[in-house]
């Protein structure tokens, strides 16, 4: 298997898998999804709040704040040693208190540890009125994203299969299907239409260039459009709270103990028997 | 990962994988399913988050739990192939 | 118990028998949040 980047940044990476299986590919999607830790606010304490919004309301707006996180730093509140108490090893505290007038943003959630405080400020959590208060402690813990979306690492994570794109001798140039093309991948050559160099991973197979192709008399059409199914093109987006680089790192390493303790535990059932 | 063993013959073994979900299952059937020296195999949870039974029957006699074995073996080469190349990019 | 206030006169209103502002006869009260601590599950 080949993984060939287009892109890497600390929230965004574009790639190509090749050589790979859809079943892969879609075990790495949902485990990049489903199966990367992170950290966001479980428990909220509240001590006042007069505002609009309901107290509930008002924590679940809370946990839904990406939060910078280190995973060296925080284990997972069930295998922590506290016992699931809560301890500084398995839980980040935040402080807010604001006072209306104003817009309280994430920026007023104080982190007493600032490596793990929210990825951004300019998030908007309540709007005060003149007399309204808000006075609370936030909790966070790490878990994954199979137990709830808060704690889904990734924005955008998906892939699609490599797109082929098969001219036929039977093409005359008509330049009907590069009209046609929403993506601009097809270009109008001398003799047929041709694939603009690099564009081709644009194509999102709609087939619109297929039926412009028919729709212009041929009986079938010269230009065919069809998928390799052993090549995916990838799209990981992360929300700030983990480098993307460490979320993909993370998915594989965790598909690969995977496989690794299940050849252990197939050799110890092989060894009783 | 914890498994347990449902059924166990020479061709055919039922395995149930605690914990599992589609996530896996289907990426360990679909590599299984290219060995040539298996029958059958598929992956069912009785009820919807019950845990995954997997099934697989061999022909000639092949033991099947070597059979998942060398699937999981080529799932961690493949993982550890791409996080070298990771780790260079 | 926690306290009322009458959505008028914003006084502070004790529920015995009737809903009614002693104060002004209002009959609409706000019911006042509680002084204690709560603790949500931010779901």
């Amino acid at each position: 298997m080949d993984i060939a980047f287009s892109r890497l940044e600390s929230e965004v990476a574009k790639f190509v898998l090749s050589e790979s299986i859809p079943a892969f590919a879609n075990s790495f999607r949902r485990t990049m999804i489903s199966d990367v830790p992170k950290l966001a606010i479980e428990d909220v304490i509240i001590y006042d709040n007069n505002s609009a919004l309901f107290d509930e309301m008002l924590a679940h707006r809370l946990g839904l704040i990406p939060l910078k996180t280190n995973l060296s730093e925080y284990k997972k509140k069930s295998e922590c040693s506290c016992g699931g108490e809560g301890c500084s090893l398995c839980e980040s505290v935040y402080t807010l208190s604001a006072e209306g007038p104003c817009l309280v943003k994430s920026s007023d959630l104080i982190a007493q540890n600032p490596d793990a405080a929210p990825v951004t400020g300019e998030i908007p959590i309540v709007k005060l009125e003149k007399g309204q208060k808000v006075v609370l402690e936030a909790h966070a813990e790490i878990n994954t994203g199979l137990e709830h979306a808060k704690w889904q690492s990734t924005l955008a994570c998906g892939y699609k299969t490599y797109p082929v794109i098969t001219i036929g001798d039977n093409c005359d140039a008509c330049g009907h299907c590069a009209d046609e093309c929403a993506r601009h991948v097809l270009k109008l050559a001398k003799k047929s239409v041709e694939v603009i160099d690099g564009k081709l991973i644009d194509c999102s197979m709609c087939k619109l260039c297929e039926k412009a192709c028919v729709g212009s008399g041929w009986e079938d059409a010269a230009i065919r459009i069809s998928s390799d199914n052993t090549k995916f093109v990838f799209v990981v987006e992360s929300d700030g709270s983990l480098p993307v680089k460490e979320i993909m790192t993370y998915a594989l390493t965790d598909l690969k103990d995977k496989s690794d303790s299940l050849v252990d535990v197939l050799t110890n059932i092989s060894g009783a028997l | 990962m914890e498994i347990k063993i449902i059924e166990l013959t020479e061709d055919k073994a039922k395995l149930t994988f605690v914990g599992e979900n589609h996530t896996y299952m289907n990426l360990l059937k679909e590599v299984i399913i290219t060995n040539p020296d298996v029958d059958v195999v598929q992956y069912y949870s009785e009820y919807t988050f019950s845990d995954p039974i997997l099934l697989v029957t061999t022909k000639n006699k092949k033991n099947p739990i070597d059979i998942i074995k060398t699937a999981a073996q080529q799932i961690s080469k493949d993982c550890a192939s791409l996080l070298a190349q990771i780790e260079k990019a | 118990m926690s306290g009322y206030k009458c959505a008028r006169c914003k006084q502070k209103v004790e529920i015995d028998i009737n809903v009614r502002c002693p104060y002004c006869g209002h009959r609409i009260l706000f019911k006042e949040r509680g002084a204690g601590i709560k603790t949500v599950k931010a779901r």
